[in-house]
């Protein structure tokens, strides 16, 4: 997957970079926004992360500018304008994603890879990491021979935790996507949640092998891909 | 206006008794300097007493005595006029009393009251002469009579006329007059942080009023750059800080990513990610505040089932919090047309507030019903100390209960505040009531459909 990010900002730039490579990710950064058009335009990319506020030429402008000439390209756009104006304008323009700054670079992995249709995780009704496969239409979870149907917010948690294996979610990070709170209820409700479900899914028959699971006290929570491979 | 017509009565009540009580007076005196005058004219001593009545009738014709009935009655002195009229003698032997004025005004007169059967004349007689001049006294009162039969008819009713008449001009002299001033006070009265930027359109029609009005247009120039700086600050501030916390955030991410899991450094990273959610939510609060401020706050409406929203929340408070009692009454099936993210910011705002300010062992108890075309919804909540003006206190910006610091409880003070402006734009209105019980209720109250969407 070759990316094209064009952000003007080189501190975001670098972080941005490094997390799509570690994700397995070819990326190629621009910092402004007339060299951004001409490699655009090139049309080498798979898909390009744009900023909003750019030298040279700002995103929208980029937009305007490449979607008539039937460059179709998918473009997320990073912006620190989080308006629902803007973002109504970034779609109008032919934006395919829009991505409030400040962002998590996990969020924006999972966005790159659903608009690429890479990741069948995003899209299939039934799918599998590190051992546990999950059926989002009947909630139900595998998990070697255990199986449980799982409640709306286990199903959530482990459906988010799947989505991005490897990735370590902080507590607030998932009371906030699972709970909708943007507070912190000052309880240790995902853990319990965690904890029930561990309960559901292992036996003891599988009570030997290593949880794909994982919670790293004091920091969150994630799938756990090296136990498994 | 009451005031006014009560004042006009008694005016001209006083007008009346008072001017007639001096003008009876000075009419009587009147009437005796015309009866002087007539005896000076005609006072040749050995004027017959034809010659005399033909003068003195003469003397008055001229006079505004005229205008009196012509019944004066003439004496001649008895001692030089054998021939007195009968009614002279009679006169003449009436018991007259004669005013003994210290420092006479006309001398060589006397003035005095003569009662002659029932009837009581004015008389003046001349000493030198002993001529006399008699008026009868009802006659007077008559003629007085009829002057004020007038007089008051114009006391009654042109006095007041003329009082309306004035009233009305003086009214229209002042609103035209005042027009300027209401206009500007009108115009001052629909200014607000709103709608600051808008010229006022106070149009002078005298130029008295123009250098005022350029005072007014200056003073709101300079107050509107004022907000627009402050509204500015905090936007620009929230904008700028995005920056710099995306880059934040995506270092320290990185960094737990590339970390042993449950390393000391990473523990440490994810503490400071955690302090960076923090300057984020308090940063996007602020724009959210600084937007409102502004009002340019987008709102994105749509029609929400919010006894759904309130009952999800109370099952996730009964899961959440199972050191505190969650009990709760809704009506269910009530639709409201809002923006679902910043209502969900308002109840979680609430609900984190009952538990953040709550009782150890406490409780939380959640109403929502529907009253005519509004909601109302309230959270109460057992406090452990109700500070004095809590209910005007608690909403103000950065403010948190001393609680909070004691017990350390996260957040920043901005939440009801947040409310407050949130509920705002949805026309509705929040309080917050506490009770001897130490019990606090914030209850919200807002209609289910806003009024602009009724109207365009």
């Amino acid at each position: 997957m070759r990316i094209l990010l064009i952000e003007d900002e080189p501190k975001i730039a670098s972080f941005v970079s490094q997390g799509l490579r570690a994700a397995g990710m070819a990326v190629e950064h621009i910092d402004n926004g007339l060299d951004g058009l001409q490699a655009v335009l090139q049309a080498q990319h798979d898909l390009v992360v744009l900023d909003i506020m750019l030298p040279g030429m700002d995103g929208f402008e980029l937009l305007q500018k490449i979607r008539p000439m039937g460059i179709a390209t998918p473009i997320i756009v990073l912006s620190a304008k989080t308006d629902l104006q803007d973002r109504l304008q970034g779609f109008d323009l032919g934006a395919d994603d829009y991505l409030a700054k400040p962002f998590f670079i996990e969020e924006l992995i999972a966005r790159i890879r659903s608009l690429l249709g890479r990741n069948a995780s995003h899209n299939e009704d039934i799918f599998s990491v590190a051992g546990i496969t999950l059926n989002r239409l009947t909630r139900k979870a595998d998990w070697q021979d255990q199986s449980a149907v799982l409640s709306q917010r286990e199903f959530m948690l482990l459906d988010y935790l799947m989505r991005s294996p490897g990735y370590i979610f902080s507590r607030k990070q998932i009371l906030q996507h699972v709970w909708n709170f943007n507070f912190d209820p000052q309880t240790n409700v995902v853990d319990v949640c965690v904890q029930r479900i561990r309960k559901k899914l292992i036996s003891d028959k599988n009570s030997k092998s290593i949880f794909p699971i994982e919670s790293i006290r004091g920091v969150g929570y994630r799938i756990n891909l090296e136990g498994v491979a | 206006m009451l005031l006014f017509f009560v004042c006009i009565v008694i005016v001209t009540l006083l007008n009346r008794y008072l001017s007639q009580y001096f003008a009876a007076q000075y009419l009587h005196e009147r009437i005796q300097s015309g009866m002087v005058k007539v005896l000076q004219k005609c006072t040749v001593p050995d004027l017959p007493k034809l010659v005399f009545k033909l003068c003195a009738d003469e003397a008055r014709a001229n006079s505004w005595m005229e205008s009196l009935p012509n019944d004066y009655v003439y004496c001649d002195s008895p001692t030089f006029v054998p021939n007195v009229s009968p009614f002279c003698r009679q006169v003449q032997s009436a018991d007259i009393k004669w005013k003994d004025i210290q420092g006479n005004p006309v001398p060589d007169f006397e003035f005095g009251l003569a009662s002659i059967g029932p009837t009581q004349w004015t008389a003046v007689k001349q000493i030198t002469s002993q001529r006399m001049l008699l008026v009868d006294q009802d006659i007077v009162k008559k003629s007085t009579d009829e002057l004020w039969g007038i007089r008051n008819r114009v006391m009654q009713y042109v006095f007041p006329v003329i009082a309306l008449m004035l009233l009305a001009v003086s009214w229209v002299m002042a609103s035209v007059l005042l027009k300027p001033v209401n206009s500007i006070k009108e115009t001052l009265q629909k200014l607000s942080s709103k709608n600051l930027n808008e010229p006022l359109e106070v149009t002078a029609d005298y130029k008295e009023f123009q250098a005022f009005t350029e005072v007014f247009e200056e003073l709101r120039g300079r107050l509107h750059n004022s907000f627009l700086q402050s509204h500015r600050f905090s936007s620009d501030a929230s904008h700028e800080l995005r920056t710099p916390l995306t880059i934040l955030r995506g270092h320290v991410e990185l960094g737990i990513a590339e970390l042993p899991s449950g390393s000391p450094a990473q523990i440490r990273l994810r503490l400071m990610g955690e302090e960076i959610e923090r300057l984020i939510d308090i940063t996007e609060k602020l724009l959210l505040l600084s937007r409102a401020d502004s009002d340019s706050l987008k709102l994105d409406m749509e029609k929400i089932n919010i006894s759904d929203v309130v009952s999800q929340m109370v099952e996730d408070a009964q899961f959440l919090q199972s050191n505190l009692k969650i009990t709760s009454k809704i009506q269910p099936q009530i639709f409201w047309q809002c923006d679902k993210n910043l209502i969900y910011q308002l109840i979680q705002n609430l609900y984190i507030n009952a538990v953040n300010y709550n009782l150890p062992n406490g409780w939380i108890d959640f109403q929502l019903k529907q009253i005519n075309g509004s909601l109302e919804f309230s959270v109460s909540n057992p406090t452990q100390e109700v500070v004095k003006d809590l209910s005007g206190r608690a909403f103000e910006r950065f403010y948190r209960g001393d609680s909070a610091h004691t017990r350390h409880i996260d957040g920043h003070g901005l939440g009801l505040s947040l409310c407050i402006e949130i509920i705002h734009v949805h026309h509705g209105r929040i309080t917050l009531s506490a009770d001897d019980n130490k019990i606090v209720k914030v209850t919200v109250t807002a209609p289910l459909i806003p009024p602009d969407v009724w109207f365009g």
